[in-house]
């Protein structure tokens, strides 16, 4: 049987403990978090991202949307995007490097506000399509992290490389994880070219990376 | 890596050597890597050691048609004349390859040569000088054109680092560094200086300490052929400070931090003073603070208080404007830990209680020809735990566990335009289970964790918000198994998952998906002599998942997972090889996963 041995209780470590507890208790206000305004008017196609699938379909909803607020839930803070090498080497006047997500905040934001102004009629200002690889299913029932496959097909008014009369076609390679209240995000965007690639088609990094 | 071969082509009549190789080859599906690496050193006399260290990894991608080689390789002779000083002359090449549907777009070679001397007159004083060159070749293709180039420059360090007690209470060390590579198309380098001061409390006040660290480094590449240049500099500093001990069982500590770090580019055509859209200036401060105290032989206390303040200052860019804003977020991260532990007999209970509140605050404005914009991603995020876990023995065979989790996590989402996103999620767990030694070596383990995960939306009412979820998740696992220490392992596992979602408000639950995972795996490993143990396994694993609240036809997949695992002492040495085929019972191709690895030294 194991004897409990009591320690003579110190009066300065008691002291000390006790300091501590009531700088807890008398500071919990410290851990009150802030009121939230009331939510802006207007519906929203935006689904809780539970699965990677809901994930790309609200990265397609918010694109044509042009909402950057809720184009960018669909990305981690630890996201990044990696162009494809091909791409990196034969346009070395575009940045792709050191791509995070401020990046894709900032370089989103900036062609969501440019294609407003291109003049082209409100539903035909971006399009994006996202479809499933042939051998490459989504893993039905993944755990915290999953790599899906998707080839893409985007139209961005006014675009230089991803125009209506020239959309930009690849396909990527897409990490995403799940955090612990069970939210998809993307972690890390891949992109490639596709593979029946022809010279004058681009991919969606160079299609964006002139708006960085 | 001619000079690499003749090095140790001389070597091997030698008798005094050591040599170490590692190997690794790792397969997934359509992708392969190897790493090798190998060392040798051998002492030529009592002061003359030659080293040579080569390396040679490939990654190749057939899925996308991508092949990726670098080799790199190192020789020196090192000369010790005199007990204080050591001479050394080295040579070393990389070269790294890159194929891209059958072709080659990059190929690179760096040469470098160094004559290297250290110098350490005391005990607590050392130096170390390199002077050398380097040559670096590379070709570039893209489509129809090839960029190649050449570059070459000096290399120089040195580094001077001091360690000595002073006057036997104040342990001192400074360091300092600075290390170039030039060249005619860019030069880079760095400098740093670190000092720590660590003061240890005279008796009487045993156990206390103050230690004191700061340091500073600049980092920098010049482009010689263009007019950009990227800078970095770093400072730190931090205090720690560990209180003396009032009583033998309690112990406190506080610390704090406190770091700058600025990364920009210079653009010397630039007048506009803008900057560049890359450029980076991070602050971050941290405070610590621990007390621990063991209130009786077996029951212990830990409160933890944290904080940690960082802000970033950045440039951004608007679609057509030339110039640039400046805008910054800091946040701010609150924590307080308190674990309680408990360890009667053999038995072991802890009690977790944590909260976290993470501020996230956005400031400045950009503007373009169509507006004016701003960040209104400022949100808080609070964070509630409380856990207990409990191993307690019931018998000398059997170890009853057990875990309870509650959490409970608020994400607000402060701005308009997003706070119809603001949440509560809510998620409880409760984790039973045992583990029985059926002795010779054999035990049985299992354990089934029931969780459910509840998230309400702040603003229900509003058409921004999603709908109220309820997530349901069953995850049971059972092991009856014997291992032995080489890993071989004999006997059945099996892990069966199933999970719901859906809608719940009003106490009515619609479900709109479900799903399952049910793997179960037989493992027949069998010894073949001493040291050499081999496991071939089996596992069927079957996946359905349903979306009930659409007409999309359910995921199905049944896979078989065929594998062999051994691990085996060859010599100093040790063979370790997984390797695992998985069939599909639909028209899909199997794919492979195995894993190679050997390591040995002479």
């Amino acid at each position: 049987m194991t004897h409990l041995r009591a320690i003579p209780p110190s009066v300065p470590a008691l002291g000390a403990v006790a300091l501590l507890a009531a700088a807890f208790a008398a500071g919990c206000s410290m851990f009150e978090p802030r009121t939230p305004e009331d939510p802006a008017e207007g519906g929203s196609y935006w689904q809780y991202p539970s699965a990677p699938s809901i994930v790309m379909n609200n990265l397609d909803g918010s694109m044509e949307a042009r909402s950057i607020t809720l184009y960018m839930t669909a990305f981690d803070e630890s996201f990044a995007f990696l162009a494809d090498p091909a791409d990196t080497a034969e346009f070395p006047s575009l940045e792709f490097g050191s791509w995070d997500f401020y990046a894709e905040q900032n370089t989103l934001s900036n062609m969501f506000a440019s294609v407003q102004g291109s003049g082209a009629p409100e539903e035909s200002l971006i399009a994006v399509t996202f479809m499933p690889i042939e051998g490459y299913p989504d893993p039905p029932a993944p755990v915290d992290s999953a790599e899906i496959w998707r080839s893409y097909f985007i139209q961005i008014a006014g675009s230089e490389y991803g125009s209506w009369s020239n959309p930009c076609i690849g396909k990527a390679c897409i990490t995403m994880i799940e955090d612990e209240s069970s939210m998809w995000s993307i972690s890390v965007w891949e992109d490639y070219r596709p593979d029946d690639y022809v010279p004058g088609i681009y991919t969606w990094g160079v299609v964006k990376a002139p708006y960085r | 890596m001619k000079a690499l071969a003749l090095c140790l082509f001389l070597a091997l009549p030698a008798l005094c050597y050591d040599i170490g190789y590692d190997m690794s080859l790792d397969q997934y599906k359509q992708t392969r890597s190897l790493i090798n690496t190998f060392s040798f050193t051998q002492r030529l006399s009592q002061s003359v050691t030659m080293n040579v260290d080569a390396g040679f990894t490939a990654d190749r991608s057939d899925d996308l048609h991508r092949f990726l080689e670098s080799r790199s390789g190192r020789a020196w002779i090192s000369w010790k004349p005199m007990e204080k000083i050591e001479i050394s002359t080295s040579v070393a090449r990389q070269i790294q390859m890159e194929d891209r549907f059958g072709s080659l777009i990059l190929d690179q070679t760096d040469n470098t040569t160094t004559g290297d001397i250290r110098y350490s007159p005391t005990s607590w004083l050392n130096c170390n000088m390199s002077l050398g060159s380097h040559y670096l070749d590379y070709e570039n293709v893209s489509g129809d054109s090839t960029i190649t180039g050449h570059d070459e420059g000096g290399v120089h360090s040195a580094t001077i680092s001091f360690n000595k007690a002073l006057m036997g209470i104040l342990s001192t060390s400074l360091a300092l560094g600075e290390n170039r590579t030039l060249g005619r198309q860019n030069d880079t380098g760095n400098d740093e200086l670190t000092a720590r001061f660590n003061y240890d409390f005279p008796e009487g006040y045993d156990g206390g300490s103050v230690s004191f660290e700061a340091g500073a480094a600049r980092m920098f590449t010049t482009y010689n052929d263009s007019s950009l240049s990227h800078r970095q500099q770093d400072w730190t500093h931090a205090v720690t400070f560990t209180l003396p001990r009032l009583l033998s069982s309690l112990s406190m500590q506080v610390s704090t931090g406190w770091q700058w770090n600025n990364r920009y580019w210079e653009d010397a055509r630039d007048t506009t003073s803008y900057g560049d859209p890359r450029d980076r200036l991070e602050r971050n401060r941290t405070l610590d603070s621990s007390i621990r105290w063991s209130v009786m032989d077996d029951l212990s206390v830990e409160f933890g208080l944290s904080r940690d303040i960082d802000r970033n200052d950045r440039k951004r860019t608007a679609f057509g404007v030339d110039s640039l804003f400046d805008v910054y977020d800091v946040s701010d991260d609150r924590a307080f830990d308190a674990t309680v532990t408990y360890t009667p007999g053999e038995a072991r209970i802890t009690f977790q209680r944590g909260i976290e509140l993470f501020t996230f605050d956005t400031y400045g404005t950009w503007e373009d020809e169509y507006g004016t914009y701003e960040d209104n991603s400022d949100r808080d995020e609070l964070r509630e735990v409380l856990t207990l876990n409990v191993e307690a023995p019931a018998s000398e065979r059997l170890t009853l566990t057990g875990s309870i989790q509650g959490q409970r996590l608020d994400t607000y989402y402060l701005r308009a335009e997003q706070s119809g996103n603001s949440k509560t999620s809510s998620i409880y767990s409760i984790t039973p289970g045992y583990e029985y030694d059926l002795g010779r070596g054999w035990d049985v383990q299992h354990s089934v964790k029931l969780s459910a995960d509840y998230t309400t939306f702040l603003f229900g009412e509003s058409g921004a918000a999603g709908t109220d979820l309820l997530f349901r998740r069953i995850d049971s696992r059972f092991q009856l198994m014997s291992m032995t220490s080489d890993s071989t392992a004999l006997g059945i596992s099996h892990r069966l998952r199933l999970q719901d979602q859906g809608s719940y408000s009003d106490a009515v639950y619609e479900m709109s998906e479900k799903s399952i995972n049910n793997t179960i795996t037989l493992d027949t490993g069998f010894h073949v002599g001493t040291g050499i143990g081999i496991t071939p396994s089996y596992t069927y694993e079957y996946s359905r998942r349903d979306f009930l609240a659409s007409v999309a036809p359910p995921l199905v997949e049944h896979l078989h997972h065929v594998g062999l695992r051994t691990r085996m002492r060859i010599g100093e040495g040790t063979l370790s090889l997984q390797l695992r085929r998985t069939f599909y019972t639909d028209d899909r191709p199997s794919y492979w996963q195995a894993g190679v690895s050997f390591n040995y030294l002479f």
